[in-house]
This record gives structure tokens, C-alpha cells and sequence, in this order.
């Protein structure tokens, strides 16, 4: 069974169409990079996976979405439910206006069963997995906004680890960060390759290069190519992905 | 060349705009300080702290103090609720973008209905319909129907001015649409809803048309027992001592204290409104 998989996935928003007729299927613990110009509908393939293209007004989308080979937009699957098997990290960083603590057990109270020395542990944990626990251990009482950009980053990874999703979602996570902040990161996503399945959208060719074993390029709306990183950078099969590649449009 | 004449646009500009600030500031200090001026010499402990006496000729205005918390206490809860509420609603729940415009314009049309209307209605509704009669009740519940599109208006802001991004991320991580609400949202917008809340208070206290025939007494120094008793008020206090006083002369120096009084009120509320402000914005930094 696919960890995830599309078949023929076609979104709108309004009358206009954003994916056209997508299918790519991805084995677990993966991770698969989504490249392509600006506007090509890597974001709005990203957030179907965890449903959050619902709230967009006039969105509409065609096909059948599975994960673990259960579709995720039947109408027994409750989006509450599936994202917390499916965490997102958003482009800039997002921390709450509260302590690193309560952001990273933000998640976990939600649910309401975990008394707080069990939240505690899955906040150290998380951080761990964030690779920030070493930063702030001393500090876990102080607000999330004094924490640099890079660590704001990690700070949400750790926040969506904590509550344990299987799939893992990141639309450009670096874009807004610097050189060590972004290597750091990409360090990450290679640990957490071990125990999550990560999709990833990037503008940055060398970081799917560095980060992802599957790459899909997007380009107006429907994918162009599909296939292993190794093949995709060194023996591209469509004209499109090579110009793109080679930095001739964008 | 156009660079000198644009200097001087500037020059000309700026000159106009601190002439118009500090008039405005002078006529502000003006008006205060001829109240305060007039009405101090009559505020004293015992002004605020007693009943009227003789009339009201003698004694202070402690009944009309406790009036006017009472009945603007009652505007400010139920006002506050349902505009938060609504608030709420128009900036974050409302999927039906037809009933949400309706209930805008609405919203809109209502705060410019003059308020001696809002007295009228709320005689008819609050004081006849429901039976209340004049009582702090029905005048409360008039006053915070007076001040619900301003309430309204202000929760919405205050809501949808939270960034989307904290929004999406909440949800993000499992949380349900009134879970995102409840804890990153309000307490986000927390601020500016008790800001709009604590104005509304200092505009409620001085309001005098809607109190007229929903609970005003003209004169009864004593201190309310119920919220279904009529009540005397520092407006309308001071209105009847211009306008009906037996002796002007005499009662004139106390309506300039009950105006002072009204006035510090008013005021306090105002300072207590930019301080939460100024406070709770560097908590969230928003
Ligand atoms: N909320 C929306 N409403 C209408 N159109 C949208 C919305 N979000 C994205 N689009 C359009 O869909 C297309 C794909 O957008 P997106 O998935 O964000 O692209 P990418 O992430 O690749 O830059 C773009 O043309 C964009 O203008
Ligand atoms: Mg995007």
C-alpha cells in the first residue's frame, strides 16, 4: 500500500482550474519534493493532503485522494481527525504568542487524554526530534517570539512531531530563512526520513536535489514529470523539466 | 525649481496641520478646564458619597453615580456578549456570504440612527412589550442595543485583524474550527474586543436620550435595590438641574460637579482603555 496516493486529481477554485488531471503514488517514508514556477499548483497539491483547501471559498476537486489507502475526502473522514496523522509546517514560521512550551503542547491539549507529565515528555521529545531541545531547554517559559527565525521554524516542526503524524507536510520551509537555518533544516527532514513520510514544496532545485527521493515537477497546473530525484536532475525525460531545471524559465 | 515649491507645500502642510492639532488640543484643555474650574469647588467627599437632599439643592449625587454604573454595567455585559459574539460570527464563522453582507449593512444602518430613536424603541420594547417598566433593566438593555454596531464592528476588526497564518496553523495541528477560536483567536484578539468594550463604556455613561424613558428618575435619592427599579443618572441629573432646578442659582455650581464627575468617569474609562491596550499589546505583540 502507498503511503499516498492521487488518482487523477483535478482542483478548481471557482471557474478557474489549479491541478489538472494529477496522479502520483508515494511509498512510506519518502520523501518527495514538489518543484515548478510559482503559481503552478504546488501549494494546492500540498494542502489537499491534510483538507486544508476546504475553508477556500469556491474550491472544488475531482479524483480520488488516498492515504494509507484510506480516501481522505469521503465524507465519513473527518478533517479534524486526518490532520492530526498529517502535520504541515507553513513558509514563514508561525509560532503562537505563547511560551515554546504551551506551542509545542499546543497540539496535544487539544485532544484532551494526556495528563501533563505526558505532555512534558512528548514536548522534550518533540523538541528533540526538532533538533532545537539543546537551545531552549533552559528556556522553556519564555514566548516563542524571542526565538529566532530559524528556531521559529524548528519550534513549529516540533510542534507538528508532538502530535505524531505519520505524513508530514512543508510548503517551502526555508524560503524565509538563512543559509545555516535552511541547512539545519534540511538536516532534519534526512533524520526524520526514518520514521515520517515528507512531502515537500521547494522553489530551491538544489535543496529537492539534496532533500527528496522523489521529485514531481509541477507546471501550469498538471504534472509534467514523476520520478527517483537521482533520475529526475541527471536524465529529465520532458523538455519542460529540463528548461526548468536548467533555470531557463521560471 | 520643483523641488523649492514642493518645500514649501510641505512647509504650508505641516504648518496647517499643527495649527489645527493644537487648536483642537486647546479647545479640548479649554473645555475641560472651565468644568473643572466651575466644578471643582464643589466635588468633595461628601458630593459623592451622599444622596440629595432639600430638593436637590443640597446634598451630592451618590444615587445618580450608582445609577448610571448600574444600568451602563448592564449595557456593557449584554452589549458586550452579543456584539462579541456577532463579532465573532461575521469575522469567522460566517460561511453564508449573503446573510453575512445583510447582517453588515444592518449593522451599519443601525449606528447611524439617532439615539433618542433607540429610547423610543426601547420604551415600546423593553419598558411596554416586555413589561419591565422604567428600570435599570430596560434602560441597560436600550443602551446596549445603542452600542452593539460599535461593539459589533470593533469585535470583527479585532478578530479578523489575528493573522490568518496562526489561524491555519491551529487548525493544522487538529484543531477544530471553535477550538482555534477559543484559543488562539479571542485570546489574540482579546485587546482590542476589551478596548471597544472599555470606550463603549465611558460613550455609554454619558448617553442621555435612551436613558430618558427607560429608566431616568427625576427624583429619587435613594440607592437601587433591583435591576427592575428605576434609577436616577448623572445625565440626566445634570440635565434636570439647568433645566428644572426650583433655584438655578443654587443648583447651578452642582451641575457643573456632576459634569465634572461624569466627565472623570468618562475619562477614566478612556486611560483605562488605552493602558489595557498598550499592555496586553506587548504581551501578544500584535
Ligand atoms: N485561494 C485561492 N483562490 C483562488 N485562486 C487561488 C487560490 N490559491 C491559489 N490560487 C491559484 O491557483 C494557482 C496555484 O496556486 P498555488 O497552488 O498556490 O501555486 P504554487 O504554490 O505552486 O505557487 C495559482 O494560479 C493561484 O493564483
Ligand atoms: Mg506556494
Amino acid at each position: 500500500m502507498y503511503k499516498v496516493e492521487a488518482r487523477s486529481v483535478s482542483v478548481w477554485y471557482g471557474s478557474y482550474k489549479a491541478l489538472d488531471d494529477v496522479s502520483l503514488s508515494l511509498e512510506r517514508n519518502q520523501v518527495l519534493a514538489l518543484i515548478g514556477p510559482s503559481g503552478c499548483g504546488k501549494s494546492t497539491f500540498l494542502r489537499l493532503l491534510n483538507r486544508m483547501n476546504d475553508y477556500i471559498e469556491g474550491f472544488r476537486m475531482e479524483g480520488k485522494l488516498l492515504i494509507d489507502g484510506e480516501d481522505i475526502y469521503s465524507p465519513e473522514v473527518d478533517p479534524v481527525h486526518l490532520r492530526r496523522r498529517v502535520g504541515m509546517v507553513f513558509q514563514k514560521p508561525t509560532p503562537f504568542p505563547f511560551s515554546i512550551y504551551e506551542n509545542v503542547a499546543y497540539g496535544l491539549r487539544l485532544q484532551n487524554r494526556l495528563k501533563e507529565s505526558q505532555i512534558r515528555e512528548r514536548v522534550e521529545q518533540a523538541l528533540r526530534q526538532a533538533a532545537l531541545w539543546d537551545e531552549v531547554k533552559d528556556n522553556l517559559k519564555k514566548s516563542a517570539l524571542a526565538l529566532s527565525g530559524g528556531q521559529q521554524q524548528r519550534l513549529c516542526i516540533a510542534r507538528a512531531l508532538a502530535v505524531r503524524p505519520s505524513l508530514l507536510l512543508m510548503d517551502e520551509p526555508t524560503s524565509a530563512l538563512d543559509p545555516i537555518s535552511t541547512a539545519k533544516i534540511e538536516e532534519l527532514i534526512h533524520e526524520l526520513r526514518q520514521n515520517y513520510t515528507i512531502v515537500i514544496v521547494t522553489h530551491n532545485m538544489q535543496q529537492a536535489a539534496r532533500v527528496s527521493d522523489m521529485t514531481a515537477f509541477f507546471y501550469m497546473g498538471r504534472l509534467i514529470e514523476y520520478g527517483r530525484t537521482k533520475d529526475f536532475f541527471t536524465n529529465p525525460k520532458h523538455p519542460e523539466t529540463l528548461r526548468y531545471i536548467t533555470g531557463r524559465f521560471g | 525649481m520643483p523641488k523649492v515649491r514642493k518645500r514649501w507645500g510641505e512647509l504650508l502642510a505641516t504648518l496647517l496641520v499643527s495649527v489645527v492639532s493644537w487648536g483642537a488640543i486647546l479647545v479640548l484643555g479649554g473645555v475641560v478646564g472651565f468644568i473643572a474650574y466651575k466644578g471643582a469647588s464643589v466635588i468633595g467627599w461628601s458630593f459623592l458619597t451622599e444622596p440629595m437632599r432639600e430638593g436637590m439643592r443640597k446634598g451630592g449625587i451618590a444615587p445618580a453615580i450608582v445609577g448610571s454604573l448600574w444600568v451602563t454595567a448592564v449595557a456593557v455585559i449584554v452589549g458586550g456578549f452579543i456584539g462579541t459574539a456577532a463579532g465573532a460570527y461575521l469575522s469567522e464563522f460566517a460561511t453564508n456570504r449573503r446573510l453575512k453582507r445583510a447582517i453588515e449593512f444592518l449593522v451599519t444602518t443601525l449606528a447611524g440612527i439617532p439615539s433618542v430613536v433607540y429610547g423610543l424603541f426601547g420604551l415600546a420594547l423593553f419598558v411596554v412589550a416586555l413589561g419591565l417598566g422604567a428600570s435599570i433593566l430596560a434602560g441597560g438593555l436600550t443602551l446596549a442595543l445603542l452600542s452593539l454596531p460599535l461593539l459589533i464592528r470593533n469585535a470583527q476588526e479585532a478578530f479578523s485583524a489575528v493573522p490568518a497564518s496562526l489561524k491555519e496553523a491551529s487548525l493544522g495541528l487538529g484543531a477544530s474550527e471553535m477550538q482555534t477560536f477559543l484559543r488562539i483567536t479571542l485570546p489574540i484578539a482579546l485587546p482590542r474586543v476589551l478596548t471597544g468594550l472599555v470606550l463603549a463604556t465611558g460613550r455609554v455613561l454619558g448617553e442621555t436620550a435612551p436613558i430618558l424613558f427607560t429608566v431616568a428618575a427625576y427624583y429619587l435619592p435613594t440607592y437601587p435595590r433591583s435591576l427592575f427599579e428605576p434609577t436616577m443618572l448623572l445625565p440626566y441629573h445634570l440635565y434636570v438641574l439647568i433645566t428644572s432646578g426650583v433655584n438655578v442659582k443654587e443648583t447651578y455650581p452642582m451641575a457643573f460637579g456632576t459634569a465634572l464627575t461624569l466627565l472623570m468617569m468618562s475619562l477614566a474609562f478612556t486611560l483605562t482603555a488605552a493602558y489595557l491596550r498598550f499592555r496586553l499589546k506587548l504581551k501578544y505583540r500584535v
